[in-house]
C-alpha cells in the first residue's frame, strides 16, 4: 500500500498546493486592480 | 450565474466528489485479481491524464478563437488551460511512474505513451515560458497560441500511441468492446473523472480571471481596450467587468 499512498499524497498534495497558490495570486491581482482604480467621483 | 459563483460551485462539488473517490478507492473497492492493491491507482491516473487533455483542448480552442477574433479574453483562457494542463500532465506522469515501479519493476520506460506524454509536459511548460517573454500582449498571445497548437497536435498521438506502436503501457480500458473493468471499479474510475473535471473547471475560471486582472493591473486596461477596438472593428463584442463580478 506504500506506493498507493504515495500516489494519492502526490496527487492531492500537488493539487492542494497549486490551488492555494492560484487563490493567493488571484487575491493579489484583484487587490492590484482595485488599487489602480480612481476613487469614486474622480477621473482616472 | 457569474464566474466567481460558478468557480466556487465547481470547486465544492469537485472536492465532495473526490472525497467520495478517495473513500471508495482506498477503503470500499477491493484489490484486483491481476493488479492487486495497485489497481487503486487507476482511480487517479486516467483521470489526471483526461484532465491534462482537457486543459490542452480548452487552450487550443481558445488559441484558435484568439487568432480569429483577437479578443484578449481568449488568450487569458488559453493561458489558464495550458497551465492547468501542465500540472495534470505532471501528475499523470508521477502517478504512472509510482504505479510502474511495483508492476513493471521500473520507475520509467521510454514507452511511446510515456514519451509522448513527457513531450506534452515540456510543450506545456514551453507555452508558459513564451507567455513570460518580453513583448506586447498581442505578441504573447500569438507566441503562446503557436506552442499550444503544437501541444494539441500531440494529444491524439498520445491517445492512439498504444494502438500505433508496440507499447509496454496497457491499452485502452474504457473505449473497447471487451471492457476489462466493471462494477464498483468502473463507477469509481468514472466518478474520479467527474471529480477532476469539476476541479479543473473551477481552476480554469479562477486562473483565466487572474490572468485578466494581472493584465489590467500591468497595462491599465490597455489590453482590454485594444481587444474591444478590434472586436468593434470585426463586428464582435467585448465587455469589461470589475473584480468580484466576473
Amino acid at each position: 500500500m506504500g506506493y498507493v499512498a504515495a500516489g494519492y499524497l502526490a496527487v492531492f498534495g500537488t493539487l492542494g498546493a497549486y490551488t492555494g497558490w492560484a487563490i493567493t495570486k488571484s487575491r493579489r491581482a484583484a487587490a492590484q486592480v482595485l488599487a489602480s482604480q480612481p476613487p469614486p467621483g474622480e477621473e482616472r | 450565474m457569474n464566474s466567481q459563483i460558478a468557480s466556487r460551485v465547481c470547486a465544492v462539488l469537485g472536492v465532495v466528489v473526490l472525497g467520495v473517490v478517495v473513500v471508495l478507492g482506498l477503503f470500499v473497492t477491493g484489490p484486483d485479481v491481476v493488479q492487486g492493491e495497485y489497481v487503486r491507482m487507476i482511480y487517479l491516473h486516467p483521470a489526471t491524464a483526461w484532465t491534462a487533455y482537457s486543459g490542452v483542448g480548452v487552450a487550443a480552442f481558445a488559441s484558435i478563437a484568439w487568432l480569429r477574433t483577437r479578443k484578449i479574453s481568449w488568450d487569458h483562457l488559453a493561458g489558464a488551460g495550458i497551465e492547468i494542463s501542465a500540472v495534470f500532465t505532471f501528475l499523470a506522469l508521477v502517478t504512472g511512474s509510482i504505479w510502474g515501479r511495483p508492476t513493471w519493476n521500473s520507475w520509467w520506460q521510454w514507452d511511446p505513451r510515456i514519451t509522448s506524454t513527457t513531450l506534452l509536459f515540456f510543450l506545456s511548460i514551453g507555452a508558459l515560458t513564451v507567455r513570460r517573454l518580453d513583448g506586447t500582449i498581442e505578441q504573447r498571445a500569438r507566441r503562446s497560441a503557436v506552442v499550444v497548437l503544437l501541444a494539441a497536435v500531440n494529444v491524439p498521438i498520445i491517445h492512439f500511441s498504444v494502438d500505433w506502436w508496440r507499447s509496454l503501457h496497457q491499452g485502452r480500458t474504457l473505449a473497447r468492446v471487451d471492457r476489462t473493468i466493471s462494477g464498483l471499479q468502473l463507477s469509481t474510475m468514472l466518478l474520479s473523472i467527474v471529480g477532476f473535471t469539476l476541479v479543473f473547471s473551477a481552476l480554469l475560471i479562477l486562473r483565466a480571471r487572474t490572468n485578466r486582472w494581472e493584465d489590467e493591473a500591468a497595462h491599465g486596461g490597455l489590453g482590454e481596450a485594444v481587444s474591444m477596438r478590434r472586436a468593434e472593428a470585426t463586428g464582435g463584442s467585448a465587455t469589461v467587468a470589475q473584480p468580484g463580478t466576473v
